[in-house]
């Protein structure tokens, strides 16, 4: 027991120098650039801003749909 | 009279420095306060010189956004810079429709130990598919959303086989039907036909080379039967019923993701015919490294009680080196558990200058999945080249597979696979 506290412990001391990010899933469409897309790897087909609040780039786009 | 003049001219001064919100202290100079107008002289100067930049920033941000009412030409793609300027910011408000998607074929050449036959494929790996995703954002910490992607496999790698080459024609299939809704503090509600919560918790991988090879042995060539030299015939037995990594499916549910806290999300569902499953993810980045890793439980329904899985992948950014590892195991409903594990071993450098390279090793042993005392071992080499900001990856890759099974003697199918995905 106190030897899983501990790895559990060191797991997650490990784990708090490290920043979140998305990796890529296996099998899915990852944003990553198109032939014909370009860099964002969609074609949007629609897009209205209704109030622009900010302007520094996004970390996840609106267009990308939830993860899986 | 000298003293009188100046002492004339001080009072506008003090009048003035009164104005701009400084109090008059009668024991100033006329000096000190031509020296206290001068400086906030400058200040509005250069106030009023920023308000002019950002005058200037609204009327050229307000000229690149897109007109409802002036949709692009229909015969002229929109330009990537255009829509890159255009895109709706986090932090913003508005709507979006967009859509994505890909094409993955592969020849793959497959022996069975009594005949050697080139197959035509859509690679399950990563299948052909089309997404459309519909979004808005009503409040800055708020988005809803819809999202419908469909697949079409024609000649799917897990369904031809050798005596069914040509599956024929092929029609859309659904893989999401969804609509969510997500909170940047109470995370997201996702319902409709999606991923369950232990949907890729067996296939967490950084190596790279996911499209040809990964935890799911299977997709890759999982209709090809192997032959037994029992019997001198193809048996009934598939490569796709004898390894499982035992990875979550996609189903009809309602699903809960939870904000991500220190690199950690937790995830639930509830799925069509009382099944469930929960998950717990977590990736970092730090140190020179990159890392993710999963894992999962589930009630994955009919007789069987449970399904547990898990899977985590190490990439050491210096040398491009990666270690992936996933193990699963799942009840068999009167009968010994199935058990996978899998382990790769992966490389990725700059080779060329037009995109990365990535290559991996990787062994799979599979027990008890399809008949009890089935012994299946798999292994596998494979290579993809990225051709950097196109949307093309070129892979290529061998897997040889091997089943032990009580009263039977299989021989080994060896598959050599040669494919390209493109995203459009």
């Amino acid at each position: 027991m106190r030897a899983a506290l501990a790895a559990l412990a060191l797991l997650l001391g490990s784990c708090a120098g490290m920043e979140p990010f998305d990796p890529p899933v296996a099998g899915e469409l990852n944003p990553e650039p198109g032939l014909f897309s370009g860099p964002d790897g969609t074609f949007v087909l629609f897009e209205r801003r209704l109030q622009p609040t900010a302007t520094e780039p996004a970390e996840r786009r609106l267009t990308d749909p939830p993860p899986p | 009279m000298r003293s009188a003049r100046q002492l004339g001219s001080a009072i506008p001064l003090v009048a003035a420095a009164t104005l701009l919100g400084g109090p008059p202290v009668l024991a100033q100079t006329a000096a000190e306060l031509r020296e206290l107008i001068e400086v906030q002289r400058q200040q509005i100067e250069e106030q009023a010189r920023q308000l002019q930049l950002l005058e200037e920033r609204l009327e050229d941000l307000e000229a690149r956004t897109i007109e409802v009412d002036e949709p692009p030409p229909p015969t002229v793609l929109p330009q990537p810079a255009v829509a890159e300027e255009a895109r709706v910011r986090s932090g913003d408000t508005g709507v979006s429709l967009a859509i994505s998607g890909q094409i993955n074929r592969m020849l793959t050449v497959g022996s069975d130990g009594d005949r050697t036959k080139l197959y035509h494929v859509d690679n399950v790996n990563s299948s052909s598919r089309l997404r459309v995703v519909g979004s808005a954002r009503p409040a800055e910490a708020v988005r809803v959303g819809t999202n419908f992607e469909f697949e079409m496999r024609s000649n799917a790698s897990t369904e031809v086989s050798q005596t069914n080459e040509d599956t024929g024609t092929v029609s859309f299939r659904d893989r999401v039907v969804e609509i969510f809704a997500e909170h940047e503090r109470f995370g997201r509600l996702i319902i409709g036909q999606g991923s369950t919560a232990y949907d890729g918790a067996a296939n967490v991988d950084l190596s790279g080379t996911t499209v040809v090879g990964y935890a799911g042995v299977a997709d890759l060539a999982g209709g090809l039967r192997f032959f037994d030299d029992a019997t001198g015939a193809l048996s009934d037995t598939t490569i796709g019923s004898v390894f499982n990594n035992f990875d979550g499916p996609r189903l009809d549910r309602l699903r809960y993701d939870s904000p991500r806290v220190a690199g950690f999300t937790l995830s639930a569902d509830t799925a069509a015919d009382q099944r469930w499953s929960t998950a717990l993810r977590w990736a970092g980045a730090g140190h020179g490294i990159r890392a993710a890793a999963a894992v999962a439980y589930a009630d994955p329904g009919g007789a069987r009680d449970w399904v547990a899985v898990g899977s985590g992948s190490l990439l050491h950014e210096a040398t491009g080196l990666s270690l992936t590892l996933s193990a699963g195991a799942r009840d068999n409903a009167g009968r010994d558990n199935g058990s996978n594990l899998y382990a790769k071993l992966g490389w990725q450098a700059d080779v060329f200058t037009f995109g990365r390279t990535f290559t991996s090793i990787d062994v799979t042993r599979n027990d008890d999945v399809a008949v009890e005392g089935d012994e299946a071992t798999s292994i596998g080499l494979f290579a993809v080249q990225d051709i950097r900001g196109w949307g093309i990856e070129l892979y290529g890759g061998y897997r040889w597979h091997e089943l032990d099974r009580k009263g039977a003697d299989f021989d080994d199918i060896h598959t050599f696979s040669l494919g390209s995905r493109v995203r459009f």
